[in-house]
This record gives structure tokens, sequence and C-alpha cells, in this order.
């Protein structure tokens, strides 16, 4: 009995000894941490954070907590991190105020921290010296150049007349999220200055409306209007009422949903996308756009029902907030980066590329 | 001889918390050896940082365990307390000296709610527990509307309470003093009072001291309700701790302070247990905890580990009381 709890233990230990000596191979080390570890949008930024640490000769070493909202574990996590004088520290933080105490020692000890994804907004800290992250205002341009390049958009926006304008519809989940905020900026302006530049007769031809934040009246007789619209409140069922209501105005050309929760209504108000089917669904002449992934939004992407989404780019994420830290390391300076978004549709939605992209 | 005394107690009745006491250094001394930067002041610090909340609880935990109970309800009792604290200083503008007071009041009503469901409604410990465990769970969320409760932070005047209750701007751990302060409180009143001898009585057959005509119900009700008690001092290192409390939060918690206690050599079938072995069993998991990150090993093999250690601990039990039984 006693030998073989010996053995046993003696095998934990190599195997532990093993496990330390192979994570400690290179020389300087930058620890990333994510607000959860599973997550698939964060196991994508981790194919990217090696990549890089390959590219720039550092060793990476991954963590996170079990889940978003495991604040506590992914507190201890942080300080144990800055315990062990990494040359720096990638963070999207679970809770940005929880880990301030924590981001003073790591500035104190002179560890620069860099944020990615959601980075460490409000850091008083003055630990955090750079985040790598998506530019909303630009990943909501990007969907706008796409719809604006469709031929099947343009004949229908060149077509409409100011008795029977073309409507184009947002679906913004609320007005106070920043994100979502920045998206539907982004994408507003930039498909209002595409559509004004398809022919001389659009110019001054298209009103912005539908919300106070977003209002921007036609110097003309508007033929073409974006309307921007915001549920009540963002519980699923309101905003599945809100997409019912703008699949129902007359000459909608486009709809765009603009996170996965008001993809996800959309789905749900045209019958899990049925209704979009290309050849004979009821909404067939409607280009819907989404934003973000998630399995039903793929599924309607593969299968033609949306004409495109955008999804941010987590790899992208990765590979850039470790090449800040391995600059910051080596005391360069650092400025944020704009991770950019990737428009996918039916044609390119299985590219190994873009596949990684897309979570669940 | 004192040395002789000590080797008869080691081989003795302090069998387990020698070994506990063994494996506390082999595995420190481990880590310091093959973690990153392990063996610093920092880690030492931050291991003790992380053992407080548990440290509370798991003291509360070795009296329930000790009278053949159980309490699963400390993990989200020591969470609700603080959600509901951070709603007195928050939501109802209250100093947080009250904030703190509320913390506790909160923690020791679900203790007493524990101990009146199980000493005068007769109700196993796991199952009136596994409801207080849900309904603390629901309840101080719903008193907290679901919002995730924001502490002030170390610079701000209303921060004092970390620095009392935490650790120092320069960096001195405070919980340490108060965990070694209450641990002293409830040693004493373990070994010298009438409380300690029934605790342990009851733990050890419980018939026998209901037929000596002691009221087994108001025991069990003032045991339960220290534990509560416990959980609400763990409430407030918590919420100094981590600063932002989240609904619905705190369930597995409870697991560490029982796995603590088990560690510490307290059996679950009652009547064994000391609180020496229980805070050598904290600081186990704590050293653990902190290591393995220090190894770059993810959460899960933490999770790992700490079972490991628990079974060897119940391992080691079993074979040292199957030995004792051969020698009789």
């Amino acid at each position: 009995m006693k030998r073989h709890v010996t053995v046993v233990a003696l095998a934990l230990v190599g195997m532990l000894a093993l496990a330390s000596f192979s994570a400690q191979a290179g020389e300087k080390t930058i620890i990333i941490i994510s607000k959860s570890l599973q997550n698939q949008f964060y196991q994508a930024a981790f194919v990217g954070a090696n990549a890089a640490g390959k590219d720039f000769g550092v060793s990476v070493v991954v963590n996170g907590p079990d889940a978003e909202s495991n604040i506590p574990q992914q507190v201890e996590q942080v300080q144990a991190a800055i315990n062990q004088r990494p040359a720096a520290l990638v963070l999207a933080a679970c809770d940005p105020t929880s880990v301030q105490e924590a981001l003073a020692r790591a500035k104190e000890n002179k560890i620069p921290v860099i944020g990615f994804d959601s980075g460490v907004p409000g850091d008083t800290s003055g630990a955090v010296i750079g985040t790598a992250a998506t530019n909303n205002v630009n990943a909501g341009g990007v969907v706008a150049d796409n719809l604006a390049d469709s031929p099947a958009f343009q004949a229908k926006v060149k077509a409409a007349t100011a008795a029977n304008p073309a409507v184009i519809a947002v679906l913004a989940q609320d007005s106070t999220s920043g994100s979502i905020v920045q998206r539907t900026d982004g994408f507003v302006y930039a498909l209002k200055k595409r559509v004004e530049a398809l022919d001389s007769s659009l110019v001054g031809a298209v009103s912005i409306g539908g919300q106070d934040n977003w209002s921007v009246p036609s110097s003309k007789p508007a033929t073409v209007k974006i309307v921007v619209t915001v549920p009540p409140t963002t519980n699923q069922a309101d905003i599945q009422s809100v997409a019912n209501a703008m699949l129902l105005v007359p000459n909608t050309v486009a709809i765009f949903a603009a996170n996965q929760d008001a993809v996800n209504g959309l789905i749900s108000s045209t019958a899990d996308g049925t209704e979009l089917n290309r050849q004979t669904g009821r909404y067939k002449d409607i280009l819907v756009v989404g934003f973000d992934a998630g399995s039903n939004q793929k599924d309607a992407v593969r299968s033609g029902a949306f004409f495109g989404s955008v999804t941010q780019d987590p790899y992208q994420m990765g590979y850039a907030s470790i090449k800040m830290a391995a600059e910051a390391a080596d005391g360069k300076p650092v400025s944020d980066i704009d991770t950019g978004a990737k428009w996918y549709n039916s044609k390119n939605i299985d590219n190994p590329d873009i596949a990684l992209l897309l979570y669940d | 001889m004192p040395i002789n005394r000590l080797i008869a107690y080691i081989k003795g009745p302090g069998q387990q918390k020698a070994i506990a006491l063994a494996a506390l250094a082999a595995l420190y001394t481990f880590f310091c050896i093959f973690g990153s930067h392990f063996a610093s002041r920092e880690t030492l610090i931050s291991i003790f940082d992380s053992s407080y909340y548990t440290g509370f609880m798991a003291i509360g935990m070795t009296l329930v365990i000790i009278s053949a109970g159980i309490d699963l309800s400390v993990g989200t009792v020591t969470v609700g307390s603080a959600l509901v604290g951070g709603v007195a200083y928050t939501v109802w503008h209250l100093p947080m000296g009250v904030a703190l007071v509320v913390i506790v009041l909160t923690g020791t009503l679900f203790g007493l709610i524990n101990g009146l469901l199980i000493g005068k409604l007769d109700l196993p410990p796991f199952i009136a527990t596994l409801g207080s465990q849900f309904i603390s769970m629901g309840l101080c969320s719903v008193v907290a509307r679901v919002q995730t409760m924001r502490y002030p932070s170390i610079s701000h005047p209303d921060g004092w309470f970390k620095t009392v209750f935490f650790k120092t701007v320069s960096g001195f751990p405070m919980g340490a003093l108060w965990v070694l302060l209450f641990f002293v409180i409830t040693v004493i009143l373990l070994t010298y009072t009438k409380l300690g001898n029934y605790t342990y009585a009851i733990g050890d057959n419980e018939e026998a001291v209901r037929l000596s005509g002691i009221n087994i119900a108001n025991w069990k009700v003032v045991i339960y309700t220290i534990s509560g008690f416990f959980s609400g001092l763990a409430g407030i290192i918590y919420a100094a701790t981590f600063s932002s409390i989240t609904p619905q939060t705190g369930g597995g918690l409870e697991m560490y302070a029982i796995a603590a206690c088990v560690i510490g050599g307290a059996s679950l079938a009652g009547g064994v247990g000391s609180l020496t072995g229980t805070l050598i069993g904290v600081l186990v998991i704590s050293v653990l905890k902190n290591g393995l990150m220090s190894m770059w090993l993810p959460v899960q093999w933490q999770q790992f580990f700490i079972g490991l250690v628990v079974l060897a601990a119940v391992l080691v039990d079993v074979i040292r009381s199957k030995k004792a039984h051969n020698a009789k």
C-alpha cells in the first residue's frame, strides 16, 4: 500500500515538473488573460497570440477564468501573473474596477499591460499603455461598403422615388452600449456617402432618422431613407417585435442587425430564417446584413438567407496585442491598434481563415 | 522531555495534523523549486490574500463538521452578504462601517435560519443548507436587483475597510491578523467551553448526548449561527479582496472550505476535527492555487490537484484508523 502511494506521488510530481519545464522554454514571457478561457472567440485570440509569440520570439502563456462572470478567479490570476514578473501582461478584464489594485502593482513593478478585445476601460492605474481592439466605427463601415457593392442593392436604390423611397433599416439593440452605437454610426454615415456616390440624382436625397442620436435630414425629398430603430428594452421579445415591424415596412431594401442579439431577433421573426430564403421566402428581396457570429447567424449566412455579416477579428486581437506587448517589453512606445473586421458570406464562410474567427 | 511528548503527539492524536503540515511544507518547497518567482514575498502575500475568506468559512465549517453536520450555504451566504452590504453602501447610502455590520448580520441571519431548520425542525443538514444555498443566492440577488455591487477602491476615503481588514497600502497582510484573532477565539471556545464539549459530543454520539438530557436543538442553532457569522466575516474580506460582487455567484466556494477541513483531519462522520488542522488545510489549498498558477497551469488543473489532495487526506486517515484498529 505504502509503496503504491509513493509511486503515485512520484508520478504526479514528475508530471508537474514536466508541465512546468515545457511551459517555460523561451526567454521572455508574456501572459495573456482573457475574460473566459474556453470561449471560442478567445480561443481564436490565443491562436493569434501564439503565432505572434513565434514571430517575435517571446513565450506566450494563456490563461483566463472559467466564465466571464467569475471575476474573483480572474483577479487572482492577474495577481499571480504579476507575481511572476512577466515581460508584459495582456488583459481583457471581466470587471475593470476589480483589477485596479493588481494593475497598480504592475505599474509599480514596471510591467507593461496591454488591453485586448474590450481591454480595461476606465483604467485609473496607468498600467495599461495600449489596446488592440476592433474599431467599431470602421467595422460598421465595412458592413456598409459590402452592402453598397451589391448590384441588387444599387439597382433598387437607383430605382427608388420620393413617393416610394427605398428604406434601409438598422436594428440597434440599444443606444447606450459604446460598441453598438459606434457600429451604427459607422454604418449609417458610410452608407449615406456610398449611396450618394452611386448616382448624381442621389446626392442630397438620402436621409438618416428614426432616433434622435442618428438624425440627418436630406436636402431634397428623400428617395433613400436610413432608419435606425432601438427596441424599448434589450429583451429578446422586444427585439423580435421591432424586427417584425421592420420587415413589414414597404420597400425595405436592406436590414442591418448590429449585434448578435439583434441578429437572433431577426432570425426568430422570420420563421428561423426560412422567410428570408432567396427563392421561396416571403422576404426574399430584403438584403439582410449582420454582425458577429453565433450558430444561428452562421446557418443564415451559409444558406444565403443573410446577404453576409461582419465579424470582429479575435485572431488579430491576439496577434496584435502580443506584438504590442513584445515591443513594450523592449521599451518601445506603443499605440492602440485597430484589429479590423472581416466580411463573410455564403462563399467564404467555410474558408479556414474565416471559419477560425466565427464562434458558435 | 518535551521532545518525547511532541513525538508521542505526532504519532498519536496529532498525526493527521503533522502529515498535513508536512504536505504543506513539501508543496511550498516544490513550488519554490519548480514555480516561476514563487519564492517571493509577493507570492507569499498572495497566498495569504487568497486564504482569508476561505479561512473564515472553514473555521465556521469546522464546528459544523465536528458536530457531524455540513453547511453547504457558506459560499453563497459569503457572496450574498457582501452583495447586501454593497446595497447598504451604494443604494441605501449608509456609512461603510454600518455596511460592514450589515454584511455580518446578513451572514449571521442565514446561519440562524439554518440552525432553526436543523435544530428545531430536524431537517437533515445537507438538505437544509442546500435549500439555504439557493435561497441566499436568489434572495441576495433580488435585494441587489441583480446588479453588480462595487465597493470603493483603496484610495477612496471609504476604502479604509480594505486597509483595516485586508491589506495595508504597504502590503502588510492585515487579513491574516483577523483570521488569527478569530482562530484563537474559536479555539478557546472549542477547548474550554460547554459549546466545545457539546459540539464534539453531538458529533460523536448524538443519541447519548440527548439521553443525558442536553438540549441538542439549542446547541445546533448556536453552531450553525456561528457558521453564518463566519460567512459574514468572510463576506467582508471577500468584498475587500474583489471590490466587485456579482449576483448569483459564490456557489462552489463552500467546497473549498469543506476540503480545507478534510485536509486538516476533520471527519465528515463527526466528532473529529481541529481548527489548527483546518487552517493548515486552508493554506494547503492556497499554496496549491498560487503554485499551480506560477507553473502556468490553468484553473482546471487547480481543481484536479485540490481533488487529489482531498482524496489523499482521506486515504491517509483511513489507513491510519485501520492501523489503529488493528493495533487494538
